[in-house]
């Protein structure tokens, strides 16, 4: 097991933000990015993960006084990136998203010997697909490297409901991309 | 040799790849420097908010007073002595008024107590118990906030108003030391409530910002009854003129424990006269998502968007309320995408679709929609270089199209209704947009209004007039609008719609460039709600609960409170109702509300002329009075004036009419809560009587 020697730092510095102290926030947006980016690159892609990112932690910055349980920062700041990725889907649900279809990938593009551009463009472009709720959950297991249990926390749902979103997003992936 | 990859291992892959992506260098400098850049605004803001809600409150409690007792003759015999009996509590003092009544008659006289109860709030929160402990009616408490008190005026058991010093009730909001409540009793006297301290020599904090730069729109914030379908996004709304009808989305989990990802319910529909709701029969489509609609005056229509499996459908299908029925309309010229875009134009429907059109162009496919004919005529297909996003707007002559791109400058074009070649004409460019509306732009009149996001992160609002084909830019919103278009109430624009929750809505007034908040709705916070404008309220429904991804069945109802007045020019007011300017307790117009016809049919101008009287008050809704002059003895006027102190309203009766309001016109006085009608108590003083 990882032991987070680091737990009561790492509470403190949550605190210190909750009770308005920026350079404390700072400290938190540098420890989380990584992580925040690669949920919000699975749900929205990378072209639009760094728009999400900014926009997350901007929220998290306005709400994060009213964070009652600091035990609890990580799973609430993967929520707002997850709805912030969520919101800027419905947003850009307009052009953007079309060029992300299969049909637009460029035949140029050189095979890399494990199947090819147009084979990972192919599950790219049935990831774009998939609900928001189904891109969500598996950017936060795949993308954020959280457990079935800490995406269960974010998404305030059971394991067992996490679990059941998981399998079900994967085959819903999976059958696309087997039908394509 | 490694061998082509099947299904699964190419998904693998894939998910595997999802966990090494890497943020650019300066993504957390980025971040800092907006999460910076927001809690200096925040600072400077916070000001403005408490001041302006501060001094609202102050004045509606303090218009009330002074109405009642302006032009009272001072009586010399009243007295203002400190009830013996009363037992503040601690901060707490209270100041009685021994054998001075407040403006009620006939109520039992009798020794009360008065003390705060911590578990209400507002002006509910005063209690009076009797000698004996048993609770004592309190007719109506107005709460204050300020900084000294001036001596009340009050009236007197024999129903003849007095004035202390001939001065009125004033407490001076120049900050918060002071909170109170001006509280009539059941004993059928006015008292005074007090806590924090009365220090007319301190000195008011520096750093408090004058109120008038950002006003609160007032309003009460009222719970809907639950939908009898899911909660959901992603749905439509519309209004019909009586009914909120909301259609299709990806319905969620209500609660935690909710399993259900999505029913097979379409819509229902809500009346908010009754607070009911009602079924929609299944519509002739698949249920869609991310769709649009429109109410056509008859008939709400559906289009575009996505199944919930994310599939495209051609045709739509058009809801008739009357009949309760749906039928099937054709598929339009082009395929959908679900990213489209969609406005009601006089007697048809106009779509515009964006597909890519390869090497970095987009094509704009566009056709109109008439229910008359049931049929589709396209327009030519616009093929943009570059774009990213667009929207649309109807202006009663046109449909304006608007698009941003990051690769080249925004652009906009104009689609006339009677243009034979139904051409794309290219209008004045737009300022750089990044267009943050879901479909239509709002249209004012004369403006079309365009919330555009700022690469900064903050928003801005931007207005072209198609009169002159010319942009400007509207006054800075005083926070972010949370992406969206706005929703017109006929005179003001409320923004969030989009990601905005619920107590992050703001009010543009395009006619004087101002912002007005809303208030805090109590603590409900709501994302990506639709809503829609049902003649008096703001109706919000579905979306996420807070940052969770629950989607209750509930929403909320803003209902603003009506803001009547009279500009004393407005010689065209006349009680069969115009126009009616709205302004602030500074004199500043704040808006326009138009009173309806059932509301001035229910003004009994009966008395007026009857026994030498000539002046009448009624209730007018629920937070409002309407007061009317006639033309009895003597050449009577009446003028609206704001107070020395810019704050408390005066109402001055005239020899002549000048700029007054001329005989045979009133004014609509309006508060901030609920008035029972017995409060209601209005005396004029014509100069001699």
């Amino acid at each position: 097991v990882r032991l987070d020697i680091r737990r009561e730092d790492r509470l403190d510095t949550v605190v210190r933000a909750r009770s308005g102290d920026v350079d404390a926030f700072e400290e938190l947006v540098r420890r989380h990015a990584p992580s925040a980016y690669r949920l919000a690159a699975a749900i929205v892609g990378e072209s639009r993960a760094q728009d999400v990112v900014q926009d997350a932690f901007l929220r998290a910055w306005r709400a994060i006084r009213g964070l009652r349980d600091v035990e609890l920062f990580e799973p609430w700041l993967h929520r707002i990136v997850a709805n912030s990725g969520r919101s800027a889907l419905r947003a850009d649900r307009r052009v953007r998203e079309i060029a992300l279809d299969a049909s637009a990938v460029d035949p140029a593009t050189p095979d890399d010997g494990f199947g090819g551009a147009e084979a990972r463009a192919m599950v790219e472009a049935a990831f774009r697909r998939l609900s928001p709720d189904h891109r969500v959950v598996i950017g936060l297991h795949y993308g954020a490297g959280l457990s079935i249990g800490e995406v269960a926390e974010v998404l305030g749902v059971p394991v067992g409901t996490a679990k059941s979103r998981l399998a079900a997003a994967l085959a819903a992936l999976r059958a696309d991309v087997g039908a394509t | 040799v490694i061998g082509r990859q099947g299904p699964r291992d190419r998904v693998d892959d894939f998910l595997e790849r999802l966990g090494t992506a890497e943020p650019a260098a300066g993504l957390v400098d980025e971040v800092m420097i907006r999460v910076r850049s927001d809690e200096r605004t925040r600072r400077s803001r916070r000001w403005w908010f408490v001041a302006a809600a501060a001094i609202l409150t102050l004045v509606l409690g303090a218009g009330v007073v002074w109405i009642g007792t302006r032009t009272a003759e001072p009586n010399p015999t009243a007295t203002l002595e400190p009830s013996p009996g009363s037992t503040p509590a601690p901060s707490l003092f209270l100041r009685t008024f021994d054998g001075i009544s407040c403006p009620q008659a006939g109520l039992p006289r009798g020794p009360v107590t008065f003390r705060i109860d911590p578990a209400a709030a507002g002006p509910d929160q005063v209690v009076a118990v009797d000698a004996n402990g048993e609770p004592h009616d309190v007719i109506w408490a107005v709460e204050f906030r300020g900084g000294t008190l001036a001596d009340p005026v009050v009236r007197d058991p024999a129903g003849e108003i007095v004035a202390r010093d001939g001065e009125p009730f004033l407490v001076t909001p120049d900050d918060d030391r002071l909170h109170g409540y001006l509280v009539c009793s059941g004993s059928n006297n006015l008292y005074v409530l007090l806590e924090g301290r009365e220090d007319p020599d301190a000195t008011p904090s520096p750093s408090a910002p004058p109120a008038t730069d950002l006003g609160i729109l007032p309003g009460t914030w009222i719970t809907m009854a639950d939908a009898p379908i899911q909660g959901r996004t992603d749905h439509t709304a519309v209004w019909t003129g009586t009914e909120m009808i909301v259609w299709g989305g990806v319905g969620g989990p209500a609660t935690n424990d909710d399993q259900r990802t999505s029913d097979g319910s379409d819509g229902a529909a809500y009346a908010p006269a009754t607070d009911t709701w009602r079924v929609l029969p299944e519509a002739p489509i698949s249920r869609l998502h991310s769709h649009s609609a429109v109410w056509t005056g008859r008939e709400m229509l559906i289009w575009g968007g996505l199944t919930l499996d994310n599939a495209r459908v051609g045709g739509g299908a058009a809801y008739d309320p009357t009949s309760n029925t749906w039928r099937g309309l054709p598929a339009p010229p082009f395929a959908p995408t679900g990213t489209q875009a969609a406005v009601w134009a006089r007697d048809q429907w106009i779509v515009v679709d964006g597909v890519p059109a390869g090497n970095g162009a987009t094509q704009l496919n566009a056709a109109a929609y008439r229910p008359d004919s049931n049929g589709w005529d396209p327009f030519p297909a616009l093929v943009l270089s570059s774009a990213d996003a667009f929207s649309l707007a109807w202006t009663g002559q046109e449909v304006i199209v608007l698009t941003d791109s990051i690769a080249v400058p925004s652009a906009g074009y104009s689609l006339s209704l009677g243009d034979p070649e139904r051409s794309w004409r290219p209008i004045a460019a737009p300022p750089s947009l990044r267009i943050t509306a879901q479909g239509a732009e709002t249209w004012t009149g004369t403006e079309v209004l365009v919330a555009s996001s700022l690469a900064s992160g903050e928003d801005r609002v931007v207005a072209y007039d198609p009169s002159k084909d010319g942009w400007r830019g509207a006054a800075s919103p005083p926070f972010g609008l949370g992406g969206g278009s706005s929703t017109w109430t006929g005179t003001l624009a409320i923004f969030g719609l989009g990601t905005g929750g619920m107590d992050r809505r703001t009010v543009y007034d395009p006619t004087r460039d101002a912002w007005f908040g809303i208030p805090d709705a109590e603590g409900i916070h709501r994302e990506s709600a639709t809503q829609v404008w049902a003649d008096d309220r703001l109706l919000l429904w579905g979306g996420f609960e807070g940052e969770s991804i629950l989607r209750p069945p509930g929403g909320r109802a803003f209902v603003p409170t009506a803001l009547y007045g009279l500009a004393a020019q407005a010689s065209d007011v006349a009680i069969n109702g115009v126009r009616v300017e709205a302004v602030d307790a500074s004199g500043t117009l704040t808006g326009v509300r138009t009173p309806t016809a059932a509301e001035m049919d229910a003004i009994d101008t009966s008395q007026l002329g009857a026994d030498g009287i000539n002046a009448l008050a009624v209730p007018f809704g629920p937070r409002a009075i309407f007061v009317y002059w006639s033309g009895g003895p003597g050449d009577l006027a009446a003028r609206i004036e704001i107070g020395a102190d810019g704050r408390s309203i005066d109402l001055v009766a005239v020899p002549t009419h000048g700029d007054a309001i001329p005989l045979g016109h009133g004014v609509i006085l309006t508060f901030g809560r609920e008035i029972p009608a017995r409060e209601i108590d209005l005396s004029f003083w014509d100069g001699t009587r």
